[in-house]
């Protein structure tokens, strides 16, 4: 037993050194999954918003008119900003004193559409998730020299994988119904490469930050959506199971049992929880809590709130209830009259689902990796879908067929579904229920990967990634359409408490 | 007698009030132009000795903390130790300023973020010197009533959201205030009335737009992070005139650590979510392109398997000549009889690597492989002998199969121009900053930067 615990300790001491390398070809690696998806995340919520508008049903188009009437019509009136100008320091020099709205060099950041396109970014734009990196507790590797990655982006994925690319079993469903992101549930796992890369990165990266109390000073640069988000707490939803243990407004002291959920355990000794294996490696966390020995490691890591998690958080506790509760579960009174009140600059917390609605198009969002080609695509489709004008069709840039958005729209089973509340597989009947819709599509993409032709994963050939392209642009016009027309429709439903309920 | 002595000493007295007096003038005027002299100082900007002083706690704390450990055991180690640290302290402000420069080289200030995210390093700035004011007067744990009552600031975040709920109305999309901001009272200070104008300006005013629509109960925990974003405000400008930083300067440094997030992102350097911009167009000329199809072709489809042939040999006169006959056409089998070798004939069949980019793919394979397919990367047929744990090896590739049977340039345009543009801008960055730490010329006022740097060490307690 000591032999085989050396064993591992001396394979780990190894690998670190083999990391040395990954390291060191840091650039090369890591500038791999160097995306801007901030074109493409803007563009799908507005096609959305105009295919509901052109060419979807009588419903569609009337919760379209409401939004546009919410927000003062659709390319004016009210101006979402994600953060505008309101600068204390009236003598700093050089200020800009810009006005984002006037500013913005697309001109939509007014009315029902703007709103649409600036949620759709506001997920990745948030500096709300702190790990405690290789160099610093931070919401990023902030290492200019090196490179610079949100760590925000951890949760916008839902692992559907049952096994990782050699077809080893990997397992996932730990603390969900699906989990998500983990570096042990990787497509990627064991082998190295860039999922190992930033597993080793962030080691014994605490998730269990407590961010509003964060005395921590590199706290300082916080940013949410909400106010005093808090991802380790605000997004355990869906009967999320995560074990968040208690939260600390600090770095986590190693070694003292506390930490469930360090991020990986590459590193020597510093999550101190033992999970299980499934195979030769650790894939069950946090089994044994506290539990772990010295010279054992890759007994703990973190498993990240699936993308549909952080989407119910939204979408229930602040579009629905306007911030009422906060919990993890949806007060349907706290909704009743909001039909009728909701403000314009609250949309943008049903257009940030939208976010997470685009990300579960791309397929590595599902084939949960930061690798295969996670990064270049992404920009592919930036650089190709990205300056599409709308109502054009330009090769290669207009990727929005309406004709094929519809039928991914009349194709979904969710479609018609609008109920307030779902009734939960477990159950339990207390949802809204946008995970079902986000599910749907989850799947959905994650078997595009078995058609001929869109194996995006393991290869560069533009051609595929045009394949996924064209598949994924209206798939996710029509899902973002169908949820908006949801959420509408929510808000409707509980116009007053009469009718506020699941007949 | 005795009044006349009194007269005397009540002279004598004011004398050296008024001596004292001049000289606590004199000595603050003194540490007054000693706080705003430079001790960092480049062709753009400087750092005032205040300002070091402010910067230095707020944004270098770890460098600051000398733990008890071997490394610091004597005096010497000490100091050796206090000097990586000035050192690296140092090279962060030079890199921090070049980044600042290069950015607005690059339209950092006229991009349409640029006010978002400076104004979100403010705020940082702000919270990080908050910290450092209530810790040094409140100790560690602290509440926001404690900082109240510090800072004497008379302020119920209930009673802010009872005002804000009498106050809110609807006007058309929007949510507002029935009476401008600046005519709400919320509170009172040692100065007079507190408006709501000023505390919502420590949030944007997005945040401040968006608490107005909130239910009761969600606005409340906002109100409280506002007048939490108030106090950090006041404090942190406490701090700055008790210390004498400059907030122009402070703010500049604010703009140069935005900056990095900027040109993370416009030189590829940063994933998502760093900064919203795409990153700098290169042009590359179509043989440039095409030079570089073919130097990454293997990293762009993965090769196979390589099927090679060769001998081994106990020195290497043995086997240049052997690989000089071979490469004249001479059969192996004829050379196998001729020559002189430990093996020959040998057949090689070796699988490719899975991703040609991974070096540490190359760590887990043995040598004689790695040799193999570097030579099969670099399309050499046949390649230099080469000695491999004392044997001398030379070998002739003579099947490569890759992963795509037809790969063309076209399928993989894309991919190369990406590949060729990240590397391109890799180097572009390295020289720009290169260029600009050198035109830029940062020098420090050493010996002030040390004792200044003394004087901020923490020391650790536990």
């Amino acid at each position: 037993m000591v032999k085989l615990k050396l064993y591992f300790a001396i394979s780990h001491f190894l690998k670190f050194h083999t990391l040395a390398f990954v390291l060191g070809l840091g650039l090369l690696l890591l500038t791999d999954i160097d995306a801007y998806t901030r074109e493409v995340h803007k563009n799908l919520p507005e096609d959305a918003f105009l295919f509901m508008e052109l060419d979807g049903s009588n419903q569609q188009r009337w919760a379209a008119d409401y939004m546009k009437a919410k927000a003062g019509g659709r390319y004016t009136g009210y101006c979402q900003q994600m953060a505008p100008p309101s600068h204390p320091i009236k003598e700093a020099i050089d200020y800009g004193n810009v006005d984002f709205c006037v500013s913005a060099s697309d001109k939509t950041h007014y009315g029902a559409v703007g709103i649409a396109r600036v949620g759709g970014i506001a997920p990745d734009l948030v500096f709300d998730a702190f790990y405690d990196d290789l160099l610093f507790f931070s919401w990023q590797f902030p290492n200019f020299g090196l490179y610079a990655n949100n760590f925000t982006s951890i949760q916008h994925f839902i692992n559907l994988l049952t096994s990782n690319e050699e077809g080893f079993p990997i397992r996932t469903q730990n603390h969900n119904d699906y989990d998500g992101y983990a570096y042990n549930a990787s497509y990627g796992f064991p082998s190295l490469g860039l999922d190992y890369a930033l597993a080793v990165g962030m080691n014994n990266a605490s998730m269990t930050v407590n961010l509003p109390g964060c005395t921590h000073s590199n706290c300082a640069e916080r940013y949410s959506i909400v106010p005093n988000g808090n991802p380790a707490i605000d997004y355990r939803q869906n009967n999320s199971q995560t074990p968040v243990g208690t939260p600390s407004g600090d770095k986590q002291t190693p070694g003292d049992g506390s930490n469930y959920n360090c991020y990986s355990d590459t590193l020597f000794n510093n999550c101190p929880d033992e999970g299980s294996k499934v195979g030769d490696y650790y894939q069950i966390p946090n089994t044994n809590p506290g539990g772990g020995g010295f010279f054992t490691s890759d007994q703990d890591w973190i498993v990240a709130e699936p993308g549909d998690n952080a989407s119910t958080f939204y979408y229930n506790e602040f579009f629905l209830e306007g911030g009422t509760s906060r919990n993890d579960t949806l007060q349907s009174s706290a909704v009743v009259g909001r039909y009728y009140s909701i403000a314009a600059q609250e949309l943008i917390y049903l257009g940030t689902v939208q976010h997470w609605t685009g990300d579960f198009n791309q397929p590595t969002h599902l084939w949960a990796t930061l690798g295969y080609n996670h990064g270049d695509y992404e920009t592919f489709a930036d650089e190709e879908y990205g300056p599409r004008a709308t109502g054009q069709s330009v090769t290669n840039q207009n990727y929005e067929t309406p004709s094929l958005a519809i039928a991914h729209a009349n194709s979904r089973q969710n479609r018609g579904f609008s109920y307030l509340a779902t009734n939960d597989p477990r159950g339990n009947d207390k949802l809204a229920g946008i995970d079902r819709f986000l599910m749907e599509q989850g799947f959905l993409t994650y078997h595009l990967m078995f058609r001929p032709g869109h194996n995006k994963l393991q290869t560069t050939d533009k051609s595929v990634w045009r394949n996924v392209l064209r598949w994924a642009v209206p798939s996710a016009v029509a899902q973002m359409a169908i949820i908006y027309e949801k959420g509408i429709l929510d808000l409707r439903k509980c116009r007053n408490s009469s009718t506020c309920n699941n007949s | 007698m005795q009044k006349l002595f009194n007269v005397q000493q009540f002279l004598k007295l004011l004398y050296r009030h008024l001596y004292f007096q001049r000289l606590i003038a004199f000595s603050l005027l003194a540490f007054s132009i000693q706080c705003r002299s430079p001790v960092v100082q480049s062709t753009n900007e400087s750092f005032s000795a205040g300002t070091l002083a402010f910067i230095l706690p707020a944004f270098f704390t770890d460098e600051l903390i000398l733990p008890e450990s071997p490394e610091v055991s004597t005096r010497e180690k000490l100091e050796k130790e206090k000097e990586r640290r000035i050192a690296r302290i140092q090279t962060r402000i030079q890199d921090l300023m070049a980044a600042g420069e290069l950015a607005t080289k690059y339209g950092f200030n006229d991009d349409e973020y640029y006010s978002t995210y400076v104004f979100l390093q403010t705020r940082g700035r702000h919270s990080r010197a908050a910290g450092l004011y209530f810790t040094r007067h409140l100790g560690e744990n602290y509440k926001i009533p404690d900082i109240l009552k510090l800072l004497k600031i008379n302020i119920s975040p209930k009673n802010v959201n009872d005002t804000i709920e009498k106050s809110v109305v609807r006007d058309g999309a929007n949510i507002k205030t029935r009476e401008p901001l600046e005519d709400i009272q919320i509170g009172t200070d040692e100065k007079g009335k507190i408006y709501l104008s000023d505390i919502a300006a420590s949030v944007s005013g997005e945040d401040f737009s968006r608490l107005l629509s909130f239910s009761y109960n969600a606005r409340l925990g906002a109100i409280t992070e506002v007048v939490r974003g108030y106090t950090d405000r006041i404090a942190h400008d406490l701090l700055r005139s008790e210390m004498q930083a400059q907030e122009s300067q402070l703010f500049k440094f604010d703009h140069h650590r935005a900056s990095e997030l900027f040109l993370s992102a416009k030189f590829g350097k940063a994933g998502k979510g760093v900064y919203p911009t795409g990153t700098l167009e290169l042009k590359f000329s179509p043989t440039e392109l095409y030079d570089h199809y073919f130097q990454i072709l293997p990293a762009l489809t993965p090769m196979r398997y390589v099927i090679a042939t060769g001998a081994i040999f106990k020195n290497q006169e043995s086997a240049e000549r052997f690989a000089s006959q071979w490469k004249d056409k001479i059969t192996l089998r004829t050379l196998c009889n001729r020559a002189e070798h430990i093996q020959c004939g040998l057949k090689w069949h070796i699988r490719g690597y899975k991703n040609a980019k991974d070096l540490a793919e190359r760590e887990e394979r043995s040598l004689l492989d790695n040799w193999i397919l570097k030579n099969a990367l670099e399309s050499k047929m046949y390649p230099d002998v080469q000695e491999i744990n004392g044997l001398w090896y030379t070998l002739k590739i003579d099947s490569i199969q890759f992963e795509d049977d037809n790969p063309t340039f076209e399928k993989y345009s894309w991919a190369v121009r990406r590949d060729l543009t990240m590397q391109s801008l890799n180097l572009l960055l390295e020289s720009e900053m290169k260029t600009i730490k050198q035109r830029l010329n940062v020098q420090f006022e050493q010996e002030a930067f040390i004792r200044i740097f003394n004087k901020s060490i923490i020391q650790k307690t536990d």
